[in-house]
């Protein structure tokens, strides 16, 4: 009985164990993205999934110049009282230095991520990225 | 008060709770929250993120009744004569404003969220935050709006 309590745990655990965290080297350009929002970010490099973990102020350095899939990963997140999980990804080019937003929309029963640009000069404090989506997602998370 | 009087009662409350659809309530409410209700998030920028989960016994047209009754009530907290509301995130940064919120399901039950910002004059596209509560009034809350 306690295995089935544990089992799922262990899973989790070796998950986050296997899953590198970004480091960005040094001379290359990078971008930064809020992750204020719920759910682990992760993005894909060289074919592989890698975490994001913020820095002090909620922000979490990203390779710029190229597509960059982008993702989030929500497990048992109680979205509106109604336990669910999913892990929708997208893509975009970051420019260096600029700041990016991710969020996920979740809707009959479907859940896609989406990622604009910060834009302090608009009400929402976002801005659409014209590169968002236009090339194809990599690495699955599972 | 008897032993099993003490136990029946909470018991008979909780029954009557789960047979019941999802009320207009705060979901925040340790009493009956667990059975759905109504959410708020603030963010990104001045929008408020405004949700209604509904349980299994609750159809989608009352939980859209109650979203956007909510996204009323929060306006008038807010002071706000107008407000715009918006299906998705997307349609918020593009601006493309929406009069109700379809509601779709998640794992099986009726839930909405929307996107809200706050106006203080009308403009196209803008929901009247006294028009909202006044028409959604009866049907919410059984009385006139306050």
């Amino acid at each position: 009985m306690k295995l089935v309590y544990l089992l799922p745990a262990a899973v989790l655990l070796a998950g986050c164990a296997v899953t590198p965290v970004y480091q960005a080297l040094p001379n290359v350009e990078t971008a930064k993205l809020n992750t204020k929002s719920a759910g682990n970010k992760w993005i894909c490099v060289a074919g592989r999934v890698q975490r994001l973990v913020p820095d002090s102020t909620g922000y979490a350095e990203i390779p710029a110049g190229k597509p960059l899939t982008i993702g989030v990963s929500y497990n048992n997140y109680v979205y509106g009282g109604v336990s669910t999980s999913c892990n929708p990804r997208s893509t975009i080019v970051p420019v260096a230095g600029q700041r990016y937003y991710i969020d996920f929309e979740i809707e009959a029963e479907r859940c896609s991520a989406v990622i604009f640009k910060e834009d302090s000069r608009t009400r929402t404090g976002l801005a659409w990225d014209l590169t968002f989506g236009m090339t194809p997602a990599e690495c699955a998370f599972r | 008060m008897s032993n099993r009087i003490r136990i029946a009662a909470p018991l008979l409350a909780l029954m009557g709770l789960v047979g019941c659809a999802t009320g207009y309530q705060d979901m925040s409410n340790p009493l009956v929250g667990w059975t759905g209700g109504y959410w708020e998030d603030k963010g990104p920028g001045e929008l408020v993120k405004v949700g209604f989960a509904g349980n299994g016994m609750i159809t989608r047209d009352k939980v859209g009744t109650y979203l956007l009754f909510r996204c009323a009530e929060i306006a008038q907290r807010e002071r706000k004569a107008y407000f715009a509301l918006y299906r998705s995130l997307p349609e918020a940064v593009v601006d493309k404003r929406s009069p109700e919120k379809m509601v779709t399901t998640v794992t099986g039950k009726p839930t909405a969220y929307a996107y809200i910002l706050f106006f203080d004059d009308a403009a196209p596209g803008l929901l009247s935050t006294a028009d909202v509560l006044k028409r959604l009034a009866p049907e919410v809350t059984g009385g006139p709006a306050k």
